[in-house]
């Protein structure tokens, strides 16, 4: 499985992603390489800022454990506070070395800031619920650490200092007062208490913000006013109405403040943004008593301080064209969607932007300083924008941006609107992956469409191939042109680019594109052999946490009818769905209308049958249990009710332990036939598996010692329902596997392994499932493969109904010890089903181990016997060894794995593997070598040398054999 | 025979060698069967000869065939026809999952 030197990255890729950005920094000088940024992933990475590339990442957990709760950047240190605030790591940013770690006490986290006197800074400070620490930033040791008054009912939240040499901590009792606390920093003694009622106030975060000389101020919407105080002395709250500057609020919206601190050993900015509505910003200054108004900013999406010396700009981001309230141009026809966000959904109508820089002593725009970029028609909007700025030679300010949209895309722009780089943060993300083959080239699809078409006469069916073959001498004409005018170019300058154009299938169809489905609502197509990304479709209104379905209803094969995908949509919390048909191909929303889902929908079902256009009908069932078929032709209605009686649903409710098959009735109704029910008090269900539509087996049977045949019982309908004990309790959990017939309900075996625990992984195909449990008594992984014979006969040999199936099979069980935990697992899957079968199993530490299926097998033996030899059966021992030899790719890890996918290709020798998690990565994989092909390294010279030799040597031979005949009859 | 004996029933390319020429030897034999009774025309007893010269011939082949058994060469059992099996059809239709 493992790959030889000179075949790395021949036909695999990877790619790694940091996930949404949380905190990002970039470095305020012109010749800086790098920006340091924290993703909601919780990765810490570096990224180039030239070319967009992961410098170093570091990924923690992926649980809350790992979450990363803020980002510090102090010089060539990064400090994060991670797992809920316990613990405190510093990074060297130019290498990723960890500098130093601590752990800090319990308590939820509330802010980070460093701290500092005015010649150099010293510590970071680190606000808790309870307690306020200071930690020296060289080693992270702990200089002091206090316990905060009345911190019960007091949400301390912000946290200030200035250089001053004392700290400031602002804590909150919703609608009745503020607490201000200030800390010597040296001894952490509190040197002042004070009690500010604000009773109009619930949250400090977003609506105050401290400024300048330790001015604390904050937003009051419902009095349309700005309240402020000073931190250093005992007074109240200042009251000052916006009215007299004419500033208008907008309608239920919290107004926010935004403060900015050019340095922690220095008193924050006097200056600040007020944001009145989601789209109108205020500048503002708020000096020795007096409040001013410097500059209004309407249509504004995105602003942001950035400080180079002395000098603070604040950037700005706004639309060109106005922005409209969420236009429904219909991306879907989900509108009970749209209007729920309409909200917050101000649009951008051409997607065209432009920042721009403005001083914020005066509030004077700075002039050359606009930037104006495009983003896709109908995508996503700016979400999150970063600014570096550095001063020229000329004492001007140059500047560059980062702009995160919606869909987690990352772009880094520089004047006067040059994309430097963009990244597509959302693929860290995939939720659901499918293969589809590419499209013939012109010419083969001209004479496959040949046939496809009627026949019109003898005469013109023969001028049609004639054209047909012209087309293709002519391709191969200016193939064969193009390879000649190749060849006289170096090799390095050829390039086979790919592009949307010129896609074609290649003659083993290795080449496929990925439909990709991510959680953010892009979607994705990515070829397969280089992973470029060929086309992307961000689907907005789709929330975060939606699940979704991906289906391929008609493939490549049926031109000139585009491939259809189709997506189903369903929201979380509305539990409304919609449908989303597009051209996997091309990314293009297709122009079949999908049906209206008003109800809920709660499976879908692929059938085989075609509407007369090849496209497989879906059948859609709501929470009524009625079917929406789509495509909803004449044709396609007539099919169903021909064989309506023979399709059947199993839903499964996991919540209510439940479950439950129908039969489709006539008029599209359903019927319920049979329900099983898993109480949920002692187990609850956490995977249901069936099997691959797509997967052919080749064989029926098994070959035994004694040359008889071993049916294999492949019910297409059986399900493998694994559930968890609701006890976690060492000694009592357990375990249980269900088969299960789809169809009739039966149950045809089960299983409970008791002190065993999840998570399962499981992998169901042909006559066999394999899955992997914890086993809490010997604390170890183990495997247990399930495989199921019909006997010696055959029941019937024609046709499999599940309705009809007097024996039970024999089930087969065995276990095996592993020696890891795994974090995914899949099984291969050729075109035909002839090559030796795989497990692809995915390892927490990044590695995908090939494990033969032969070493999983239930008949393996204890004690070898003849027959057992015979049938190649390996005797049987229990433990599974990693050999490193078997990981499929190498030492490109896969950060975070959740998922393997794999595709049959043209070759039967061949299975396409794509691994997905933190990083995607491609390969091939050959599971019973390639018997198919010829190696690489095959002898083409020698082989067709002596062929040629020989082919000569015959020839002269037989020459001098008729001279000797010649001149013997002569003698 | 002895030599058939000896050769054993594993499958590697003497023995088939041979059971192949055990084969071959016969048929050949019955091919020429005209032949051989047109030598035979000046004899008296024509048909017995000619029937003698039958069984032998359909002897070896019997023998030929018996070895071919024994080494496994013959599509005897279900097994050898296992890979002409077509799947069953499916007779219904089933899908779903765990609700969305």
């Amino acid at each position: 499985a493992a790959v030889y030197e000179d075949q790395v990255g021949k036909f695999d890729w990877r790619q790694q992603y940091v996930g949404k950005l949380k905190f990002a920094s970039l470095e305020a000088s012109q010749g800086s390489k790098k920006l340091v940024v924290a993703t909601e992933e919780n990765v810490v990475a570096a990224l180039n800022s030239r070319s967009g590339e992961i410098v170093w990442r570091h990924v923690d957990k992926g649980t809350p454990e790992g979450a990363i709760d803020a980002m510090l950047i102090h010089g060539q240190d990064a400090i994060t506070v991670s797992n809920a605030g316990r613990i405190l790591r510093s990074w060297e940013t130019n290498i990723g070395g960890l500098n130093w770690e601590t752990s800090l006490d319990t308590g939820s986290f509330q802010a980070a800031a460093l701290v500092g006197l005015p010649e150099a800074v010293k510590y970071v400070a680190v606000l808790k619920k309870a307690a306020l620490s200071l930690h020296y930033l060289s080693n992270g040791h702990q200089k002091w650490v206090e316990h905060l008054p009345e911190s019960e009912s007091t949400q301390y939240q912000l946290l200030y200092s200035r250089g001053t040499g004392v700290i400031h901590v602002v804590g909150i009792v919703p609608q009745s007062h503020l607490n201000i606390l200030t800390f010597n920093m040296e001894d952490g003694e509190i040197t002042r208490q004070v009690r500010v009622a604000a009773p109009w106030l619930g949250d400090l975060q977003g609506s105050c913000g401290v400024l300048g000389e330790a001015v604390l101020v904050c937003v009051d919407t419902a009095a349309r006013s700005l309240r402020v105080c000073s931190l250093d002395t005992e007074q109240d709250m200042r009251h000052i109405p916006l009215q007299s500057l004419e500033l208008e609020f907008a309608d239920d919206f919290q107004a926010r403040i935004l403060v900015t601190q050019p340095s922690v050993t220095s008193a924050s900015r006097t200056q600040f943004f007020l944001q009145l509505s989601p789209s109108h910003f205020s500048l503002l200054q708020y000096k020795q008593g007096l409040l001013s108004h410097l500059r209004d900013f309407q249509q504004a999406a995105l602003v942001s301080f950035a400080t180079t010396g002395e000098k603070t700009v604040a950037a700005v981001l706004t639309c060109r064209s106005e922005l409209k309230p969420g236009s429904s141009d219909g991306l879907h026809a989900g509108s009970t969607l749209e209007d729920a966000r309409r909200q917050d959904s101000l649009t951008c109508s051409n997607q065209t932007y432009n920042i721009n820089l403005y001083l914020v002593e005066t509030g004077q725009r700075l002039l050359d300083t606009t930037i104006t970029f495009n983003l896709e028609q109908g995508g996503a909007k700016p979400q999150q924008l970063y600014i570096q700025v550095f001063l020229k030679k000329d004492d001007s300010v140059g500047y560059r941006a980062l702009v995160q949209t919606e869909d987690h895309m990352l772009m880094f722009l520089q004047q006067p609107g040059k994309v430097v780089w963009s990244r597509e943060e959302s693929l860290a993300e995939v939720v659901s992956l499918e293969m589809v083959d590419l499209p013939l080239t012109g010419a083969q699809a001209e004479l496959e469409g040949e046939f496809g078409k009627k026949a019109d006469g003898l005469l013109g069916m023969f001028l049609k191939r004639l054209s047909s073959q012209l087309i293709l001498l002519q391709a191969w004409t200016a193939h064969l042109w193009k390879m000649f005018y190749d060849a006289r170019k170096p090799r390095s300058q050829i390039k086979n680019e790919i592009n949307i154009d010129n896609l074609a299938r290649d003659e083993f169809n290795l080449q496929k594109m990925m439909v990709m489905v991510t959680a953010s609502g892009k979607l994705f197509g990515i070829e397969s052999s280089s992973g470029i990304i060929l086309w992307k479709q961000y689907l907005r209104n789709v929330r975060p946490g939606s699940s979704f379905k991906l289906m391929v209803q008609r493939t490549t094969a049926h031109f000139p009818h585009p491939p259809q995908c189709t997506l189903l949509i369903k929201d979380k919390e509305t539990k409304m769905s919609f449908l989303y048909v597009f051209n996997p191909i091309f990314g293009k929303r297709s122009q079949v209308a999908p049906p209206v889902l008003k109800r809920p929908i709660l499976q879908t079902l692929l059938l085989p049958i075609m509407d007369q256009d090849y496209a497989k009908v879906l059948l859609l069932i709501d929470d009524e249990y009625k079917v929406t078929p789509f495509p909803a032709t004449k044709n396609v209605l007539r099919q169903l009710e021909e064989i309506a009686h023979s399709i059947y649903f199993y839903l499964v409710d996991a919540e209510q332990g439940k479950l439950s098959g129908f039969r489709l009735k006539k008029d599209l109704s359903t019927e319920e036939i049979w329900e099983v029910a898993i109480p949920t008090e002692v187990q609850r269900i956490v995977t249901v598996k069936g099997k691959r539509s797509n997967e052919h087996v080749h064989s029926q049977g098994r070959v035994m010692g004694d040359r008889s045949v071993l049916y294999k019982s492949l019910n297409p309908n059986l399900l493998a329902v694994v559930t968890e004990s609701t006890d976690t309790h060492h000694e009592r959990t357990f375990i249980g596997i269900y088969l299960m017939d789809g169809v009739t309900g039966r149950i045809i075996h089960s299983s409970v392994q008791k002190k065993a625990k999840g998570p399962v992984h499981m992998v169901h195909s042909e006559n066999w499932v394999v899955y992997q449990y914890w086993n809490t008594k010997a604390r170890r992984n183990e495997f247990t493969v399930l495989e199921l014979y019909e006997g010696t006969e055959q029941y019937n040999a024609t046709a499999f109904s599940s309705l009809d199936r007097p024996i039970l099979p024999q089930v087969l069980q065995q276990s095996y010890i592993f020696p890891s935990a795994i974090s995914a697992m899949e099984a291969t899957i050729t075109e035909r089903g002839i090559t030796s079968r795989h497990l692809l199993i995915g390892l927490p530490s990044g590695a995908i181990l090939s494990l033969p299926k032969a070493l999983l097998d239930p008949r393996r033996p204890e004690i070898p016997t003849e027959q057992s030899r015979e049938e190649n059966l390996i005797p049987y021992s229990p433990d599974v060894q990693i050999h490193a030899e078997r990981f499929i790719n190498y030492n490109q890890t896969i950060s975070r794995m959740r998922g393997i996918y794999t595709a049959p290709s043209g070759l039967e020798s061949t299975c396409l593997v794509v691994a997905y998690g933190l990083d995607i990565f491609q390969t091939r994989v050959y599971p019973s070598k390639q018997f198919d092909v010829l190696k690489d390294d095959y002898d083409y010279v020698l082989i067709s040398s002596v062929l040629f030799g020989l082919v000569f040597a015959t020839m002269i031979t037989k020459r001098l054999a008729q001279v000797k005949l010649l001149n013997r009859a002569w003698r | 025979l002895f030599i058939m004996y000896m050769a054993g029933n594993t499958i590697s390319i003497f023995p088939a060698m041979m059971v192949c020429m055990m084969g071959w030897r016969p048929l050949q034999a019955l091919m020429s069967l005209s032949a051989t009774l047109k030598a035979l025309e000046s004899s008296s007893r024509r048909a017995l000869q000619g029937l003698v010269f039958l069984v032998g011939n359909g002897l070896g082949l019997a023998l030929d065939l018996y070895k071919c058994q024994a080494m496994g060469l013959l599509p005897t059992r279900p097994s050898d026809w296992l890979a002409f099996i077509t799947p069953p059809q499916r007779m219904e239709f089933t899908g779903g999952g765990l609700i969305l």
